[in-house]
This record gives C-alpha cells, structure tokens and sequence, in this order.
C-alpha cells in the first residue's frame, strides 16, 4: 500500500502484517548447499519415499550410517539408506525386492536427501520431462 | 606480509558436467562453444586423448567416439549456478574478494598465524569439492602475477596436490624459472615473440630484465608486469563490473543456405537475442554490424562481407535494431554464395541511464521500451522466444545444432535430477 498516496488513517494490522510464509526457507534454508532431484520407482517406499517424490538434498561432507543419500553407481543415480557395517559400506534400499549394494572406491556421494515431498493430486506440470 | 590466492576450477565445465551425471565419469567429455563449433572445456581423458582446447568438433568426432567419449553443447545456466556456488564458498576464506571469471577468482588472504597457506588452500580444495563437486586449484604469491603463475605450476604438477604456495618460498627463482615467458598472465603472444627474440625466455628472465629495456620495449604495462613477478603490486582489486565493448550473437548454420528468406529470419532471431542481451545489460547500442561468411572448410567459392550500420539515436529497442539489421543483410546478400555462418553485433555500447534523452521520438520510444518491458518479461516467464519480433523462416537451416544439451538441472523444475 502507498501510505503517501492514502488519505485515511491507516489500517492498525498493516504494520503488524510480516511476508508471507516461503516454504523454501523451511526445506532449503541453504541454497548453497542444497540441490533438487526427482525420485522415480519403488526402491524406498518402505522409507515413504515414493515414486514421482521431489527430493531436496544437501551436499556436505559426511554421511552417517542411516542417512538417506543420492549416490552414483556404476553410472546410475540411486537414492538409498547409507549403512556403515563392520567397516564397509552399503547402499540400502527400503523395498525387500531390492538387493543392497556394497560401495567401492569407485561410488561417489552426492548428497543426503533431507526431505521428500509427495504432491497428491497428480498433476502433470509437477513430473519430469527428461531423465 | 601480504598474499594473493588465485583459486581456478579445473576444466569447469566439464567437471560441473560431471556434478550432476554420473554416465559422463570416467570416459572423455568435452563441452563445445555455443554454436557447437570448438572445442571449449575437456576432461582430463579427453586431454590424455590430445584433444587441443579450440578444436573444430568435426575434426575430433572420430577420435572421440573411437574412445566412447562424449560431445556436450553448453549449458551456461548451469555453470552459471555453480559458478555462485564455488565461489560463494570461498567468502569464508577472505572479505576481499574479485570475481575474475566464471571459473576463477582472486582472495587477499588475511593474516593467520593458525594455519600456513598450503592447509589455507586444501580447505580451500576440500569444500569447493563438498558443496559443488569440482576440483580446484590454488596458487599463492606476493601479487596476482606471481598467484597466477603459481596456479599455473599447481595444475601441472602432481607432486602439488592442487596447491602451491611461492609466497617467501626458496623455490621461488626455480619456479619462475620454469615458467616460459608466454605463459606469464597479461603477456600476450607478440610481447612473448618479441621477449624470446631478446633472450629473455622465462618468467624468471623478465623479472631480472632491466626496467628501462622493459619500458621502452613494452610501456607501462611490461614494467607493471616485472614489478609484479618482483613481488610489488601493481595490478589492483577491481571490484565493481566492467562495462561490456561489445555484444555479438551468431551461428553456424546446420546446412549452409543461399535462401534470402531463410537469412532474414536467421537475422531477425539474432537481432532478437542481441538486443535482449542488450536490455539485460542495461546498455544502449550506437552501432549495428551483420555479417556473413560461406563455409571455410569447404572447397566452395568463398564469401564474406559485413556492413555497419549508425543506430541514431542510440537505442536498445528490437524494433528499431531490426529494420537496420535486415538493410545491412540485404546490402551483404549474394544469390550465388552458401552462407554457412552469420551474426549481428552491436558497438558503441552505453549504459541506458547515462545516454542522453531523446530530442524527438521520445513519445514513442516511451512505448517501445514499454513493449520491451513487457516482452522481455512474458519471456522470461514462458521461456524463450514465447513472444518475438521476427520474420518467419522457410526452413530451420539457421537453428543451432544443439549436439547434446544437459538439463537445467538447477534451473528448471521440469528438468532436475531424476534418481531411482
């Protein structure tokens, strides 16, 4: 409102009035760490990540066991839980009709996923066009 | 005392590439220029290869799939985000910083008695490499010449890890030494044909070559150089950005084209794109030059000419580039020559708040920038070319090859990450 343009006393919640909620600065607090990606297929849906899934991921250094990540294997982008067992490695999935995965040298970790969002009504303009 | 770091992404493009596609690792990439003509960026399988930086694609093309490696056009947007990205992460290391290029930038290192310079620059490494994926290197050195050629010293040798501090270091002379006298930062090829006609043939001869020589051979500019490589600053911080010379959009074209029509609408969409490239810088345009080229690696009858044209007044509107932009083609124009490349650039640029106002037509100007506005706005929200001024083309002969583009992966809501 253009308080120089108003000839009327001004409204009392107009000063109270802060912006509106952006969920960004909930999900994404640091846009520098933080990248997006789009989960496809049932490998995590006993972690309630589900197929179309918008994941928000942070890239930092360390991942712990139990973290949920997006790791690069064998040229493929895969999102798992991060187990660290008697020293080694693996990719879990959350889905017994998965197998897990030991991880190399050659993995590479992109990040850990730190929120899914699931979008409810289906509508097109959410899903991805490429892949 | 004082140190300069010049922290430089290795292959940037390339390497942002890779960030994000896990397909593109450990196989030779390279990244070509914008019209998919050179050889821009490459992995470090793809300089094992010998690809040269520059190489016309056709010429590699079978080197490069007898290999399994892989061509990519530009994704600008996207080494644009992680360009933000790798060098917002290094404003922890220091409060001055400048912002060299997309893939390199200069920081006045702080006292500290924490921590020497070497462990400064493997941080440095490590969270560039944490938050975007991209190795870096880092040089050190009393000035941004010495910085420069450390930088250089640290991507060549293995033993440096990606770091070389040369600040008070005894390997100093060695290292210049080292160094040829045409790699040393600001000397161009024909001061360095001149430097090695004199004998002086490495970074370490020019330091030690006498100031008055220097003057008179190469100005002020090759005394600010030796100044530097001494260890005194000559060459300062420069924080706020340089106003652009020049903007220029061309193509090759996929198939070389005689059509007239096809020309003007390739020319009309250059025009487009050049003169929101101009609105976008806030810059007003004096001069409009079009040019046309057959194709040079043919054995056809060869062609090229360009005319220029005065914008007066100077202007940043598409509806008064354009009509000039097509008298210029049509003054270039030859029914008997293929033309396999053109483009529009625009010279005398100013910014638009300090150009003087409109003497007549100002009344319509108002409402060409207004339709600008608007246009440049209904654009950036539905995407490019939603809404243009053009001429409608007869064929695509003049669209950009595109080889292979990646996604927007940062940029693009419908084209992020997909993982399974």
């Amino acid at each position: 409102m253009d308080l120089h343009n108003y000839t009327g006393f001004p409204s009392a919640s107009e000063e109270h009035r802060r912006p509106t909620l952006n969920l960004h600065t909930l999900l994404a607090p640091r846009p520098l760490y933080t990248f997006f990606a789009r989960h496809t297929g049932d490998a995590m849906v006993e972690a309630n990540i589900f197929d179309g899934d918008l994941l928000v991921i942070e890239r930092a250094g360390d991942y712990s066991h139990g973290h949920i990540v997006l790791a690069f294997v064998d040229g493929q982008r895969l999102v798992r839980r991060f187990e660290r067992r008697e020293g080694r490695l693996f990719l879990c999935p959350a889905n017994s009709r998965y197998g897990e995965i030991e991880l190399d040298e050659e993995a590479q970790i992109f990040g850990k996923v730190v929120h899914s969002v699931t979008h409810h009504l289906r509508i097109k303009q959410h899903l991805p066009t490429v892949s | 005392m004082s140190a300069i770091a010049v922290v430089d992404a290795d292959n940037f493009y390339a390497s942002a590439e890779r960030t994000f596609d896990p397909a593109l690792h450990n196989r030779p990439l390279i990244v070509l220029s914008n019209n998919d003509g050179c050889v821009v960026s490459r992995s470090p399988e793809a300089k094992l290869l010998g690809i040269p930086m520059g190489a016309p694609v056709f010429q590699i093309r079978r080197l490069l799939d007898r290999n399994n490696g892989l061509a990519l056009s530009s994704n600008y947007s996207l080494y644009a985000d992680m360009s933000w990205r790798f060098q917002t992460a290094l404003e922890d290391f220091s409060p001055d910083i400048e912002h060299y290029s997309v893939d390199e930038l200069f920081l006045k290192m702080p006292l500290s008695c924490l921590r020497t310079l070497s462990e400064t620059g493997r941080e440095m490494r490590r969270q560039v490499r944490a938050l975007t994926g991209i190795p870096v290197s880092v040089g050190f050195g009393e000035t941004k010449t010495l910085a420069k050629l450390a930088v250089e010293l640290a991507k060549k040798s293995r033993k440096a890890g990606g770091v070389l501090d040369l600040t008070g270091s005894p390997y100093q002379e060695e290292a210049l030494s080292r160094v040829a006298v045409g790699d040393v930062w600001n000397v161009g090829p024909r001061y360095a044909a001149m430097l090695e006609r004199n004998g002086i043939k490495t970074a370490l001869d020019l330091r030690d070559a006498s100031d008055e020589w220097i003057r008179k051979r190469m100005t002020v500019v090759g005394a600010r150089i030796v100044q530097e490589l001494r260890g005194v600053q000559c060459i300062p911080f420069i924080q706020t950005p340089k106003v652009k010379q020049q903007l220029c959009v061309s193509r090759s074209f996929g198939a070389a084209t005689d059509d007239l029509q096809d020309l003007r609408a390739a020319v009309a969409f250059f025009t487009s794109r050049v003169a929101e490239k101009l609105r976008e810088h806030r810059l007003l345009a004096g001069e409009l030059t079009v040019f046309v080229h057959t194709d040079r690696f043919k054995d056809v009858p060869q062609y090229a000419a360009s005319r220029s044209l005065t914008v007066a007044p100077k202007s940043d509107s598409t509806l008064e580039l354009m009509p000039l932009a097509l008298k210029g083609l049509n003054q270039v124009f030859r029914e008997d020559h293929e033309i396999r490349k053109a483009g529009v650039i625009l010279n005398e640029l100013e910014l638009a708040d300090s150009a003087p106002r409109r003497l007549w037509d100002a009344a319509l100007y108002e409402i060409h920038k207004r339709l600008m506005d608007t246009m440049d706005a209904l654009n950036a929200k539905f995407g490019k070319d939603a809404l243009k001024c053009g001429v409608f083309p007869n064929s695509g002969a003049w669209k950009t090859r595109f080889e292979r583009k990646s996604p927007s992966y940062t940029a693009d809501w419908r084209q992020i990450m997909t993982a399974h």
